[in-house]
């Protein structure tokens, strides 16, 4: 077979039948056959689909139970919850005021109120029998001040209430 | 020691991964030849044109973005697009470079004739010479086996105009085959 200037000539064109039976043959073995593969199939599929796969775990439940299982992060809620719930009443009573008995912490706003059980603190430093001027007066003296005197003698102030 | 249950979160993932597949292996077989036919007609190999397949395939099970309205819409856009950037980086001649050996006058085998890869290839240099839309409706008919109705509606336009568009690029690729030359002895 040689192709010449002469032959081109003479050679025919393929008929409409030709040209049917050769193109239905040439795009029937042009389909390659990895078209037929699913997408499942593909290496690279497969290979993203066990990057997302988590390790599971066989894990058996010892009893059957009637209740629900309590998803792990329901349970971390409720213990977060109930602790914040811990830590605030525990600041609430802890700033409660004191009872009967004195608290530990000094309140320096106001001074404290005396009750009648609580030791009085000393005036004069030499105590009750201790003089509390120069002029020797005691506290035995004050308390017997006459709270509303006659005269226009001189006049002082009455005790402190009780 | 304590069991804890099967979480049931694992078997959601399970079914959502098997789900994906599945929908993903039934749009394929529903569009995949297709798809292959239109790129096909584009790039005249088939290979390139079943890359063209697998490529939008890939990124279709990529995607993560809106919800898309028509998949064989997004997967034909998809596939056209890598296949343009592929002919811009490799820039392929469409030289004749190989011929017909032999057209047997007396008796015409096309699967004969077809073994021959050179002539495959010869016949691959002949089409891309055609205009696409004439590539168009010869992969639709000769590899889809679309009726004149059904390329008319994928090519918006009258089945009449097809069958036209049809016999001219049957016409026009036996001249160019005719060209390559063979000769009988």
């Amino acid at each position: 077979m040689t192709m010449t200037d002469e032959s081109k000539n003479h050679s025919r064109a393929l008929t409409d039948n030709e040209m049917d039976q050769l193109l239905s043959a040439f795009y029937r073995l042009e389909v390659p056959q990895a078209l037929n593969g699913l997408p499942s199939t593909w290496p690279e599929l497969q290979g993203a689909q066990k990057e997302r796969q988590k390790p599971v775990a066989v894990i058996v439940a010892a009893a059957a139970s009637d209740k629900p299982a309590v998803p792990p992060v329901s349970r971390g809620i409720a213990v977060a919850v109930a602790t914040l719930a811990a830590c605030m009443m525990l600041m609430v009573f802890s700033n409660v005021p004191s009872g009967p008995k004195p608290s530990a912490t000094v309140n320096t706003t106001a001074p404290p109120v005396a009750e009648p059980d609580d030791q009085l603190m000393n005036v004069s430093a030499g105590g009750t029998d201790g003089a509390l001027d120069e002029n020797q007066t005691s506290l035995e003296e004050i308390d017997q001040i006459d709270l509303s005197p006659a005269d226009d003698g001189p006049k002082t102030k009455p005790a402190a209430a009780e | 020691m304590a069991f804890k249950p099967h979480s049931n979160q694992d078997s959601q993932q399970e079914l959502e991964r098997v789900t994906e597949t599945d929908y993903l292996d039934a749009l394929y077989q529903e569009n995949s030849r297709e798809l292959w036919a239109i790129f096909y007609s584009q790039c005249s190999d088939p290979e390139r044109a079943y890359d063209a397949v697998q490529e939008c395939f890939l990124r279709l099970h990529a995607y993560t973005g809106e919800n898309i309205r028509d998949p064989r819409a997004w997967l034909l856009r998809v596939g056209q697009n890598w296949l343009r950037d592929v002919a811009r980086r490799k820039s392929s001649s469409c030289k004749l470079s190989a011929s017909l050996d032999e057209l047997p006058n007396d008796r015409f085998d096309a699967e004969d004739i077809l073994t021959s890869d050179e002539n495959r290839t010869a016949i691959r240099e002949a089409l891309q010479q055609l205009l696409e839309d004439d590539r168009k409706v010869l992969v639709m008919k000769y590899s889809l086996n679309w009726s004149s109705i059904q390329m008319a509606k994928a090519m918006i336009c009258s089945a009449a105009a097809i069958d036209m568009r049809l016999s001219r690029a049957r016409r026009r690729l036996a001249e160019l085959l005719q060209e390559q030359g063979y000769d009988n002895d």
